[in-house]
């Protein structure tokens, strides 16, 4: 793979969300906080159910920053994995989160792309939203990961 | 740790508290696994505890208690978490502002070895917008760890 094959639309084919979510028993953790993927049109979204024990403000009350964090990278692997075949679990080499509103305890939704494609390393973008406001997001997240080999 | 949810779900303790840092840890759960095949902890499980971590310190540096909501967290994997060992989060404030706090984290099993390098970054909502209660949840949070 080179360069030019780095844009969108030329990574080939995503497995579909009922795929997907069959990895998530490889994922405990995913499954704790409750993350699946969701079939939206042609693209792969990621949901995080709405559960009491994911508040880290109780006052508000609000999502744990860190469960955003878990949950948005969860997408970000589930969807490399979407890419190719689900062969294996990739590898994190840094993630980085902004908060730009506070996570109500309701159903939240996460979009990944792909942004740019090394031979090793691949470049995750995540916005995540509530409801149907994905044009105000609650976060944003980018993770560089290790591209699994096929 | 025990008043918010998912600190509680992750038993995360309270090791030690200073003026100038904190330490959290988690035991190494097979409920955190991120890669159940090769044994591996879950990254996410680690933001939440540099999350928790440098989020506290945040709140302990300030003169009053105050809500400390996060800017942004950044984690550096250095090395993956193996499962069945626990796991140690150090946290400190590395510069106070009128308005935000700056800290960093380190994650580790082996303190030899670390396995995560974190930058969190928080907001001070002052005295004013801290909601009642929050300084005796805070107070209460420090007799348990003295106990």
């Amino acid at each position: 793979m080179n360069e030019s094959d780095l844009q969108p639309g030329k990574l080939g084919d995503h497995l579909s969300a009922k795929e997907v979510n069959t990895w998530l028993a490889m994922i405990p953790y995913a499954r704790l906080i409750g993350v699946e993927a969701e079939d939206k049109e042609d693209a792969l979204i990621f949901t995080l159910q709405p559960k009491s024990e994911n508040v880290g403000n109780p006052l508000l009350p609000a999502l744990h920053g860190g469960v955003v964090a878990a949950y948005l990278e969860t997408a970000a692997i589930l969807n490399v994995m979407a890419y190719t075949q689900g062969k294996r679990i990739p590898k994190i080499i840094d993630f980085s989160i902004d908060y730009l509103r506070s996570a109500r305890t309701e159903k939240t939704y996460a979009r990944c792309e792909l942004g740019r494609l090394g031979k090793r390393v691949v470049n995750v973008s995540i916005t995540a939203w509530q409801g149907d406001r994905e044009a105000e997001p609650i976060a944003l997240a980018r993770a560089h990961l290790i591209w699994p080999e096929i | 740790m025990s008043l918010i949810p998912h600190c509680k779900q992750l038993n995360m303790q309270v090791e030690s508290v200073c003026e100038t840092h904190l330490v959290l840890s988690i035991e190494g759960d097979e409920r955190f696994l991120g890669n159940k095949e090769e044994g591996l902890i879950h990254g996410g499980v680690l933001s939440v505890l540099m999350d928790s971590a440098c989020g506290s310190a945040a709140v302990i540096a300030s003169p009053e208690p105050e809500v400390c909501p996060t800017v942004d967290l950044r984690m550096d994997h250095y090395r993956a978490a193996k499962v069945g060992k626990k796991i140690y989060c150090r946290a400190e404030v590395t510069h106070l502002a009128r308005q935000i706090v700056f800290t960093e984290g380190l994650i580790w099993q082996d303190e030899a070895k670390p396995i995560c390098k974190g930058t969190g970054t928080f907001m001070r909502l002052g005295a004013e917008r801290t909601p009642k209660g929050f300084a005796e949840q805070i107070f209460g949070l420090t007799q348990e760890t003295k106990a």
